[in-house]
C-alpha cells in the first residue's frame, strides 16, 4: 500500500522533446487511477519512470513520501504487468507466479502457499504445470496479473493490459480487475489509449497529451467539463461537437448564433469572450415539448442506427475547430447529435432540435474551458 | 519432378564428396599398412576388408596420444566454457547496458571481426616470449578466450531477445546478474550452442598458435601433434589415418548432442521478430 507522487517530472531521451513534461500527479493509497492518452503520448514512460526502469530528466518522484529516484526497480516493490505479458517463456505457470517470491527469497512453504492462493484467486490452477506458450491470450493475460499480485506490491502498474485481447474477454477482465482492485485496495495506475476503459475503471483519470498532463479528475467531471479542447474532443464516442463561435450582442445580453437558434452566453463567463462552443451529442434534444429551448434546423447527411439509440450526423451550422481529433471523413464538418432510436431518420431530411444551453461548454482563443 | 530427382541426385554427390575423404580415412586406419597405398586409386580403397585395430595401437605405441587428447581436451574446454561466459557478458553489456563509450567498444568488436588472428599470431609471439611466458596450456588459452565473433553473435541475438523480458524480471526483484542467469540464459540456448560449435570448430584444428607457442610434448594440441606425427619415421598412413580418426570424434560427439539448437540457432539468427 502506497501513495504516489510525480513532482514536475520531465523525461527526455537523447536530444529529443520531452515526452513527459513536468508532469505533477499525485495518486493517494488505495486508488486506481487512468492515465488515458493518444498512442505514443507517453503514458508507458510515465509507468516506466515510476517502475524504475527509466530515471526522469527532472523531478522527483515519491513513494509514501520517499524520494525514489535514485531506487532501483526491485527496491521499488511495484509490479507490472506488461502490454505483451513478458511471461518468462522456459517457465511453467507456477514458475512464473513464484518467481517475483523467490527472488525476494521467501521460504519455499510460503512460496508455496502464495502460489497456490494467488492461482485460486485467478482460477489458474489447472494451468499451473503449462508453459506460457500452451495458454490463450487471456489465460496469458491472468498469468501476468498472477505473477504482479502474488507478492502484495506497494503499487500495480498496469501498461494496457488488455489491447492484445478481443473485445468480449476485454469486457470481462476489465471488470475482474476492477473487483480485484476494490478487494485488494492496492494502489494502481492503469495506462490505456481506450476511454471506455478509462471511464469504467478508473477512480479518477489523468488524461494526457504529448507528454503534458492535460486534466484530471473523476470519469464523469472529464466527461462534463472537459478543461480544454483536447480533452473535449477525445473523451465521448462521438466527441464533444466543436465549433468556431462568433460573439454577439444584442438588448438581451452576448450570445451565439447556431444556425437559426440564439444560445445566449452564461453570464458566469464575465468579461472572457469564448473562441469556441462545444456541444455533446446528447445537448441537442428533440425532446422539447414545452419549447424552452433555443431551435435550429438542420439537415440529416448520415444515420448510425445502435439499436438502443442513433448518433445522427448533420450539417454543421459553424465553422468546426481545425484541430479537432479525427472522425471519420464522411462526417467531418458535421454535428452528432444522440437520440432515441425510435424516430426514424434518414439523410436529406430537416430536422429539428433543441439546444440543451446549460451543457454547451465555452473555450478561449487557447482552448481552454471557460466558466 | 524431374525438377525433384535432380536436385536429390545433385545434393547426393555433394554429399559424397564431403563425406568420401573421412570414409578413405576411416576405412584406411583399419588396414594394415601395406595396403593403404596400394588400394589407393582404386575402389578397393574403400572396402575395409581384413580389418584390424593394429593401427590404433601402433599409435599409442608411437607416440602419446593420450597425452595430446588431453591438453586439447582442456584446451578447448576452457576455451570454450571461459569464452561462453565472457562474451555473453560482454555481448550482453554491449546489447542491454547503459555505459559510457558503449557505441565506440561496439564499433571496435566489430572491426577486429575482419581480423584474421594469423595476422597477429607473430606480434602476440613475441610480446608473449618477451614474457617468457610459453609452452603452458594458459597460453594456448587465454589469448582466446574473448572473441569478437561471438561477442557480436551474442550481441545481436539478446538484441532481439523482448527487453520486457528482462524489464519484468528487474521488477520481479532480480538484480542484472540474476536476470541474466535466470532469465536470458535459459532462452538464448541457440546462441550458446552457435558459439560452443563455432568456438570449438576453431580451436580443435588450430595450428600455427601451438607451433609457436610449444616445445614438447608437455602442452601440445592434437593438430601440431598429427602434423609431427606424419613426419616421424617410418611414414605409415594407416597409423596416421588411425590419428586423425581418433582425432575427429570427439567434436563430432559435441556437434551431435548440440546440434538440435545449433541447426536452430543458424536457422533463426537474424530473422527472429
Ligand atoms: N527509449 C526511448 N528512446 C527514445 N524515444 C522513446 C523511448 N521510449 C519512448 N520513446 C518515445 O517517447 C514517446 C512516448 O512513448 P510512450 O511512453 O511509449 O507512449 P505511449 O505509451 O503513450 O504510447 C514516443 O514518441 C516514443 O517514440
Ligand atoms: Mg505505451
Amino acid at each position: 500500500m502506497a501513495q504516489v507522487d510525480f513532482k514536475n517530472v520531465s523525461k527526455r531521451f537523447a536530444d529529443v522533446n520531452a515526452v513527459v513534461h513536468d508532469f505533477s500527479l499525485c495518486v493517494p493509497d488505495g486508488e486506481l487511477l487512468v492515465l488515458l492518452g493518444p498512442s505514443g503520448c507517453g503514458k508507458s514512460t510515465t509507468l516506466r519512470l515510476l517502475a524504475g526502469l527509466e530515471q526522469p530528466t527532472d523531478g522527483e518522484i515519491l513513494l509514501d513520501g520517499q524520494v525514489v529516484n535514485d531506487w532501483s526497480p526491485q527496491r521499488r516493490n511495484v509490479a507490472m504487468v506488461f502490454q505483451n505479458y513478458a511471461l518468462y517463456p522456459h517457465m511453467s505457470v507456477r514458475q512464473n507466479l513464484a518467481f517475483p517470491l523467490r527472488m525476494r527469497r521467501q521460504p519455499r512453504v510460503e512460496i508455496a502457499a502464495k502460489v497456490d492462493e494467488t492461482a485460486r484467486l485467478l482460477e489458474l490452477g489447472a494451468l499451473l504445470e503449462r508453459k506460457p506458450a500452451q495458454l490463450s491470450g487471456g489465460q496469458r493475460q491472468r498469468v501476468a496479473m498472477g505473477r504482479a499480485l502474488v507478492r502484495d506490491p506497494a503499487v500495480f502498474l498496469m501498461d494496457e493490459p488488455l489491447s492484445n485481447l478481443d473485445a468480449k474477454l476485454r469486457v470481462q477482465l476489465r471488470g475482474e480487475i476492477a473487483r480485484l482492485q476494490q478487494r485488494l485496495g492496492t494502489t494502481t495506475l492503469y495506462v490505456t489509449h481506450d476511454q471506455t476503459e478509462a471511464m469504467t475503471l478508473g477512480h479518477r483519470v489523468a488524461v494526457m497529451q504529448a507528454g503534458v498532463l492535460q486534466q484530471l479528475g473523476s470519469p464523469q467531471e472529464l466527461y462534463d467539463r472537459p478543461s480544454n479542447l483536447f480533452v473535449a474532443g477525445f473523451l465521448g464516442s462521438p466527441p464533444m461537437n466543436l465549433f468556431e463561435a462568433k460573439v454577439q450582442r444584442d438588448a438581451q445580453g452576448a450570445f451565439v448564433s447556431f444556425g437559426t437558434a440564439r444560445v445566449p452566453l452564461p453570464t458566469a463567463l464575465g468579461a472572457d469572450a469564448p473562441a469556441y462552443l462545444g456541444l455533446r451529442p446528447e445537448a441537442l434534444r428533440h425532446d422539447d415539448p414545452e419549447g424552452v429551448l433555443p431551435d435550429v434546423t438542420l439537415t440529416v447527411l448520415s444515420v448510425e442506427p445502435l439499436g438502443y439509440e442513433q448518433i445522427v450526423y448533420l450539417t454543421a451550422p459553424l465553422a468546426p475547430v481545425a484541430s479537432a481529433p479525427e472522425t471519420e471523413a464522411e462526417v467531418k464538418n458535421s454535428v452528432a447529435a444522440r437520440l432515441p432510436a425510435d424516430y426514424p431518420l434518414s439523410a436529406g431530411e430537416s430536422i429539428t432540435l433543441g439546444i440543451d444551453v446549460d451543457k454547451v461548454r465555452y473555450f478561449d482563443r487557447n482552448g481552454e474551458a471557460l466558466g | 519432378m524431374l525438377k525433384r530427382i535432380s536436385l536429390i541426385v545433385l545434393l547426393t554427390l555433394t554429399a559424397l564428396c564431403y563425406l568420401a575423404p573421412v570414409a578413405l580415412m576411416i576405412i584406411g586406419s583399419l588396414k594394415p599398412d601395406a595396403r593403404v597405398l596400394a588400394e589407393a586409386g582404386s575402389w578397393l580403397a574403400f572396402v575395409p576388408e581384413g580389418a584390424t585395430l593394429d593401427n590404433y595401437r601402433d599409435v599409442f605405441a608411437r607416440v602419446p596420444f593420450e597425452r595430446y587428447l588431453l591438453s586439447s581436451l582442456w584446451i578447448n574446454a576452457a576455451i570454450v566454457l571461459l569464452g561462453l561466459l565472457v562474451n555473453s557478458f560482454a555481448g550482453y553489456a554491449l546489447a542491454r547496458l547503459r555505459w559510457p563509450g558503449r557505441k565506440a567498444v561496439l564499433a571496435v568488436v566489430i572491426a577486429l571481426l575482419v581480423i584474421p588472428f594469423e595476422a597477429i599470431a607473430v606480434p602476440l609471439f613475441y610480446q608473449l616470449s618477451a614474457l617468457g611466458w610459453r609452452d603452458d596450456h594458459a597460453v594456448q588459452i587465454i589469448p582466446f578466450v574473448a572473441n569478437p565473433l561471438a561477442i557480436y553473435l551474442f550481441y545481436s541475438f539478446f538484441l532481439a531477445l523482448p527487453r520486457e523480458l528482462e524489464e519484468a524480471a528487474r521488477i520481479d526483484g532480480a538484480g542484472v546478474l540474476r536476470t541474466f542467469f535466470t532469465v536470458i540464459v535459459p532462452n538464448s540456448k541457440p546462441v550458446f550452442a552457435t558459439v560452443a560449435i563455432v568456438t570449438l570448430l576453431f580451436y580443435w584444428g588450430i595450428y600455427l598458435w601451438p607451433l609457436l607457442m610449444t616445445t614438447g610434448d608437455h602442452a601440445r594440441p592434437l593438430p601440431l601433434a598429427i602434423a609431427m606425427f606424419h613426419t616421424l619415421p617410418p611414414l605409415q598412413w594407416g597409423d596416421i589415418f588411425a590419428f586423425g580418426a581418433m582425432m575427429v570424434v570427439p567434436v563430432l560427439v559435441l556437434f551431435v548432442v548440440l546440434q538440435r539448437w545449433f541447426v536452430r540457432g543458424v536457422a533463426t539468427a537474424g530473422i527472429r521478430e
